[in-house]
Protein backbone atom coordinates (compact mmCIF):
# COMPACT_ATOMS: atom_id res chain seq x y z
CA UNK A 1 0.00 0.00 0.00
CA UNK A 2 1.29 3.48 -0.81
CA UNK A 3 2.06 5.77 2.09
CA UNK A 4 1.95 9.53 1.89
CA UNK A 5 3.89 11.99 3.98
CA UNK A 6 1.22 14.66 3.58
CA UNK A 7 -2.56 14.33 3.86
CA UNK A 8 -4.27 13.53 0.61
CA UNK A 9 -5.70 16.61 -1.09
CA UNK A 10 -8.16 16.29 -3.95
CA UNK A 11 -9.14 19.27 -6.07
CA UNK A 12 -12.55 18.87 -7.72
CA UNK A 13 -13.23 21.16 -10.66
CA UNK A 14 -16.98 21.25 -11.13
CA UNK A 15 -19.25 24.10 -12.18
CA UNK A 16 -22.50 22.52 -10.98
CA UNK A 17 -23.19 23.54 -7.41
CA UNK A 18 -25.41 20.51 -6.71
CA UNK A 19 -22.72 18.12 -7.95
CA UNK A 20 -20.12 19.81 -5.74
CA UNK A 21 -22.41 19.46 -2.74
CA UNK A 22 -23.21 15.80 -3.49
CA UNK A 23 -19.52 14.94 -3.87
CA UNK A 24 -18.79 16.60 -0.52
CA UNK A 25 -21.64 14.63 1.11
CA UNK A 26 -20.41 11.36 -0.42
CA UNK A 27 -16.92 12.15 0.84
CA UNK A 28 -18.13 12.96 4.36
CA UNK A 29 -20.36 9.88 4.55
CA UNK A 30 -17.56 7.57 3.47
CA UNK A 31 -15.20 8.66 6.26
CA UNK A 32 -12.41 9.13 3.74
CA UNK A 33 -9.04 10.48 4.74
CA UNK A 34 -7.85 13.72 3.25
CA UNK A 35 -9.25 17.05 2.19
CA UNK A 36 -11.46 18.15 -0.67
CA UNK A 37 -11.07 21.50 -2.38
CA UNK A 38 -13.43 22.80 -5.03
CA UNK A 39 -13.04 25.07 -8.02
CA UNK A 40 -16.08 26.40 -9.88
CA UNK A 41 -14.54 26.08 -13.34
CA UNK A 42 -11.24 25.61 -15.15
CA UNK A 43 -10.21 29.23 -14.78
CA UNK A 44 -10.84 29.15 -11.03
CA UNK A 45 -8.80 25.91 -10.72
CA UNK A 46 -5.95 27.39 -12.75
CA UNK A 47 -5.89 30.42 -10.44
CA UNK A 48 -5.94 28.30 -7.28
CA UNK A 49 -3.10 26.13 -8.56
CA UNK A 50 -0.93 28.97 -9.83
CA UNK A 51 -1.38 31.07 -6.72
CA UNK A 52 -0.44 28.08 -4.58
CA UNK A 53 -3.74 28.13 -2.71
CA UNK A 54 -4.11 24.40 -3.14
CA UNK A 55 -1.47 21.71 -3.69
CA UNK A 56 -3.47 18.65 -4.72
CA UNK A 57 -2.38 15.02 -5.03
CA UNK A 58 -5.18 14.38 -7.48
CA UNK A 59 -7.55 16.41 -9.61
CA UNK A 60 -11.10 15.45 -10.58
CA UNK A 61 -12.10 17.41 -13.65
CA UNK A 62 -15.48 18.01 -15.24
CA UNK A 63 -15.43 18.79 -18.96
CA UNK A 64 -18.38 21.05 -19.76
CA UNK A 65 -17.69 24.25 -17.85
CA UNK A 66 -17.81 27.99 -18.59
CA UNK A 67 -14.72 30.19 -19.04
CA UNK A 68 -12.06 27.45 -19.23
CA UNK A 69 -13.51 23.99 -19.90
CA UNK A 70 -12.05 20.70 -18.69
CA UNK A 71 -10.23 19.83 -21.91
CA UNK A 72 -8.66 23.30 -22.05
CA UNK A 73 -7.52 23.09 -18.43
CA UNK A 74 -6.18 19.56 -19.00
CA UNK A 75 -4.13 20.77 -21.96
CA UNK A 76 -2.73 23.67 -19.96
CA UNK A 77 -1.83 21.45 -17.00
CA UNK A 78 -0.13 18.77 -19.09
CA UNK A 79 1.90 21.33 -21.01
CA UNK A 80 3.11 23.09 -17.86
CA UNK A 81 6.14 21.49 -16.22
CA UNK A 82 4.95 22.39 -12.73
CA UNK A 83 1.67 20.51 -13.12
CA UNK A 84 2.54 17.88 -15.71
CA UNK A 85 2.85 15.08 -13.16
CA UNK A 86 -0.42 15.89 -11.39
CA UNK A 87 -2.84 12.99 -11.99
CA UNK A 88 -6.05 14.20 -13.62
CA UNK A 89 -9.20 12.10 -13.63
CA UNK A 90 -11.83 13.31 -16.07
CA UNK A 91 -15.21 13.13 -14.30
CA UNK A 92 -18.00 13.94 -16.67
CA UNK A 93 -21.44 12.85 -17.83
CA UNK A 94 -20.21 12.39 -21.41
CA UNK A 95 -19.05 8.96 -22.56
CA UNK A 96 -18.57 10.09 -26.14
CA UNK A 97 -15.82 7.92 -27.69
CA UNK A 98 -14.09 10.80 -29.44
CA UNK A 99 -14.06 12.74 -26.17
CA UNK A 100 -12.57 9.79 -24.27
CA UNK A 101 -9.81 9.37 -26.84
CA UNK A 102 -9.10 13.11 -26.95
CA UNK A 103 -8.83 13.26 -23.16
CA UNK A 104 -6.26 10.45 -23.11
CA UNK A 105 -4.35 12.08 -25.98
CA UNK A 106 -4.15 15.29 -23.96
CA UNK A 107 -2.79 13.37 -20.97
CA UNK A 108 -5.79 12.51 -18.79
CA UNK A 109 -4.85 9.80 -16.32
CA UNK A 110 -8.27 8.20 -16.37
CA UNK A 111 -11.78 8.93 -17.53
CA UNK A 112 -14.75 8.22 -15.31
CA UNK A 113 -18.36 8.78 -16.28
CA UNK A 114 -20.29 10.73 -13.68
CA UNK A 115 -23.47 8.90 -12.68
CA UNK A 116 -26.84 10.61 -12.44
CA UNK A 117 -27.99 9.40 -9.04
CA UNK A 118 -26.47 9.79 -5.59
CA UNK A 119 -26.26 6.09 -4.71
CA UNK A 120 -24.24 5.38 -7.82
CA UNK A 121 -22.18 8.54 -7.28
CA UNK A 122 -21.20 7.29 -3.81
CA UNK A 123 -20.23 3.91 -5.24
CA UNK A 124 -18.16 5.42 -8.03
CA UNK A 125 -16.56 7.84 -5.61
CA UNK A 126 -15.56 4.94 -3.36
CA UNK A 127 -14.03 3.07 -6.30
CA UNK A 128 -12.15 6.11 -7.58
CA UNK A 129 -10.94 7.07 -4.12
CA UNK A 130 -9.80 3.60 -3.08
CA UNK A 131 -8.12 2.86 -6.40
CA UNK A 132 -6.20 6.12 -6.61
CA UNK A 133 -5.28 6.38 -2.94
CA UNK A 134 -4.75 2.78 -1.90
CA UNK A 135 -3.55 1.01 -5.02
CA UNK A 136 -1.76 3.69 -6.98
CA UNK A 137 1.50 5.43 -6.14
CA UNK A 138 0.85 9.12 -6.62
CA UNK A 139 3.59 11.68 -7.24
CA UNK A 140 5.07 13.28 -4.14
CA UNK A 141 3.74 16.73 -3.20
CA UNK A 142 7.01 17.75 -1.51
CA UNK B 1 -14.43 -12.70 -26.32
CA UNK B 2 -13.79 -10.31 -29.19
CA UNK B 3 -15.65 -7.48 -27.45
CA UNK B 4 -13.47 -7.56 -24.38
CA UNK B 5 -10.75 -4.93 -24.27
CA UNK B 6 -7.26 -6.20 -24.90
CA UNK B 7 -4.66 -5.64 -22.23
CA UNK B 8 -1.00 -5.81 -23.19
CA UNK B 9 1.37 -6.76 -20.38
CA UNK B 10 5.05 -5.97 -20.96
CA UNK B 11 7.08 -8.03 -18.49
CA UNK B 12 10.47 -9.65 -19.05
CA UNK B 13 10.51 -11.82 -15.93
CA UNK B 14 9.14 -15.28 -16.82
CA UNK B 15 8.18 -16.02 -13.20
CA UNK B 16 6.23 -12.78 -12.96
CA UNK B 17 4.51 -13.46 -16.29
CA UNK B 18 3.55 -16.90 -14.98
CA UNK B 19 2.12 -15.46 -11.76
CA UNK B 20 0.30 -12.72 -13.65
CA UNK B 21 -1.21 -15.23 -16.04
CA UNK B 22 -2.20 -17.41 -13.08
CA UNK B 23 -3.76 -14.39 -11.38
CA UNK B 24 -5.56 -13.52 -14.59
CA UNK B 25 -6.97 -17.05 -14.89
CA UNK B 26 -8.33 -16.76 -11.35
CA UNK B 27 -9.68 -13.24 -11.91
CA UNK B 28 -13.01 -12.18 -13.36
CA UNK B 29 -11.30 -12.02 -16.78
CA UNK B 30 -12.93 -8.81 -17.93
CA UNK B 31 -10.29 -8.38 -20.60
CA UNK B 32 -8.19 -10.45 -22.96
CA UNK B 33 -4.47 -10.47 -22.26
CA UNK B 34 -1.42 -10.42 -24.48
CA UNK B 35 2.04 -10.77 -22.98
CA UNK B 36 5.13 -9.14 -24.47
CA UNK B 37 8.49 -10.23 -23.10
CA UNK B 38 10.24 -6.92 -23.68
CA UNK B 39 9.76 -3.48 -25.19
CA UNK B 40 10.89 -4.58 -28.65
CA UNK B 41 8.22 -7.25 -28.76
CA UNK B 42 5.64 -4.76 -27.46
CA UNK B 43 6.55 -2.32 -30.26
CA UNK B 44 6.30 -5.13 -32.80
CA UNK B 45 2.81 -5.99 -31.53
CA UNK B 46 1.75 -2.32 -31.55
CA UNK B 47 3.00 -1.86 -35.11
CA UNK B 48 1.92 -5.11 -36.69
CA UNK B 49 -0.94 -6.79 -34.86
CA UNK B 50 -4.42 -6.22 -36.29
CA UNK B 51 -5.85 -6.35 -32.76
CA UNK B 52 -4.93 -3.30 -30.74
CA UNK B 53 -4.69 -2.98 -26.96
CA UNK B 54 -6.90 -0.65 -24.93
CA UNK B 55 -4.56 -0.65 -21.95
CA UNK B 56 -0.90 -1.45 -21.30
CA UNK B 57 0.60 -2.73 -18.08
CA UNK B 58 4.29 -1.91 -18.31
CA UNK B 59 7.16 -3.07 -16.16
CA UNK B 60 9.58 -0.28 -15.24
CA UNK B 61 12.68 -2.42 -15.44
CA UNK B 62 13.15 -4.11 -18.80
CA UNK B 63 16.29 -5.20 -20.66
CA UNK B 64 17.21 -3.16 -23.73
CA UNK B 65 14.58 -0.48 -24.17
CA UNK B 66 13.44 0.25 -20.60
CA UNK B 67 9.90 0.91 -19.42
CA UNK B 68 10.40 4.70 -19.34
CA UNK B 69 11.83 4.69 -22.87
CA UNK B 70 8.92 2.65 -24.18
CA UNK B 71 6.51 5.01 -22.43
CA UNK B 72 8.20 7.98 -24.13
CA UNK B 73 7.96 6.30 -27.54
CA UNK B 74 4.27 5.63 -27.01
CA UNK B 75 3.57 9.23 -25.96
CA UNK B 76 5.38 10.55 -29.05
CA UNK B 77 3.44 8.28 -31.39
CA UNK B 78 0.41 9.78 -33.10
CA UNK B 79 -1.02 6.28 -33.35
CA UNK B 80 -0.56 5.36 -29.68
CA UNK B 81 -0.31 8.50 -27.57
CA UNK B 82 -3.86 7.94 -26.29
CA UNK B 83 -3.07 4.43 -24.96
CA UNK B 84 -3.44 4.32 -21.16
CA UNK B 85 -0.26 2.93 -19.59
CA UNK B 86 -0.12 1.62 -16.03
CA UNK B 87 3.50 1.22 -14.96
CA UNK B 88 4.43 -1.22 -12.25
CA UNK B 89 7.68 -1.50 -10.41
CA UNK B 90 9.26 -2.90 -7.31
CA UNK B 91 11.06 0.43 -6.95
CA UNK B 92 9.01 2.96 -5.02
CA UNK B 93 11.47 5.85 -5.18
CA UNK B 94 9.62 9.13 -5.43
CA UNK B 95 11.96 10.33 -8.21
CA UNK B 96 10.96 7.36 -10.39
CA UNK B 97 7.27 7.89 -9.68
CA UNK B 98 7.54 11.62 -10.43
CA UNK B 99 9.41 10.95 -13.68
CA UNK B 100 6.85 8.38 -14.79
CA UNK B 101 3.94 10.80 -14.29
CA UNK B 102 5.86 13.62 -15.97
CA UNK B 103 6.48 11.39 -18.99
CA UNK B 104 2.79 10.60 -19.20
CA UNK B 105 2.10 7.38 -17.34
CA UNK B 106 -1.56 7.04 -16.40
CA UNK B 107 -0.94 5.32 -13.09
CA UNK B 108 1.98 3.85 -11.16
CA UNK B 109 1.53 0.64 -9.17
CA UNK B 110 3.99 -0.99 -6.79
CA UNK B 111 4.88 -4.49 -7.96
CA UNK B 112 3.47 -7.06 -5.53
CA UNK B 113 5.73 -9.44 -3.71
CA UNK B 114 3.50 -12.49 -3.36
CA UNK B 115 0.78 -14.30 -5.28
CA UNK B 116 -2.04 -13.08 -3.05
CA UNK B 117 -1.05 -9.47 -3.66
CA UNK B 118 -0.71 -10.13 -7.38
CA UNK B 119 -4.26 -11.46 -7.49
CA UNK B 120 -5.52 -8.53 -5.45
CA UNK B 121 -3.81 -5.99 -7.67
CA UNK B 122 -4.89 -7.78 -10.82
CA UNK B 123 -8.53 -7.75 -9.77
CA UNK B 124 -8.47 -4.19 -8.47
CA UNK B 125 -6.56 -2.67 -11.37
CA UNK B 126 -8.66 -4.37 -14.02
CA UNK B 127 -11.88 -3.87 -12.20
CA UNK B 128 -11.15 -0.14 -12.12
CA UNK B 129 -10.04 0.15 -15.73
CA UNK B 130 -12.72 -2.11 -17.14
CA UNK B 131 -15.67 -1.18 -15.00
CA UNK B 132 -15.23 2.35 -13.72
CA UNK B 133 -12.87 4.05 -16.14
CA UNK B 134 -13.68 4.52 -19.80
CA UNK B 135 -10.96 3.13 -22.05
CA UNK B 136 -10.31 4.41 -25.55
CA UNK B 137 -12.14 2.33 -28.11
CA UNK B 138 -9.97 -0.28 -29.77
CA UNK B 139 -8.72 1.02 -33.08
CA UNK B 140 -9.41 -2.24 -34.88
CA UNK B 141 -13.07 -1.94 -33.84
CA UNK B 142 -13.19 1.66 -35.00
CA UNK B 143 -11.85 0.78 -38.42
CA UNK B 144 -14.23 -2.09 -38.95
Amino acid sequence: MPTYSKPLVILIVEDDEDDRELLQIAFNEGDYKGELFFANDGEHAWQLLNEGNVDPSLLLLDINMPRLNGMELLEKLKSTLQFKALPVIMFTTSSNEAMVRKAYELGANSYVVKPQNFQRLSEIWEQVYSYWTQMIQLPSRE
Amino acid sequence: MADKPLLMVVEDDAEHRFIMNWSYQKSTQLCNVLFAEDAEQALFYLDDLPTHPSLMLLDYQLPGIGGMQLLQQIRKSDKWKHLPVVMFSQFHKKEIIEEAYTLGVNAFVGKPENRGDFLNIWNTVFDFWNTHSQLPKRTDQTIR
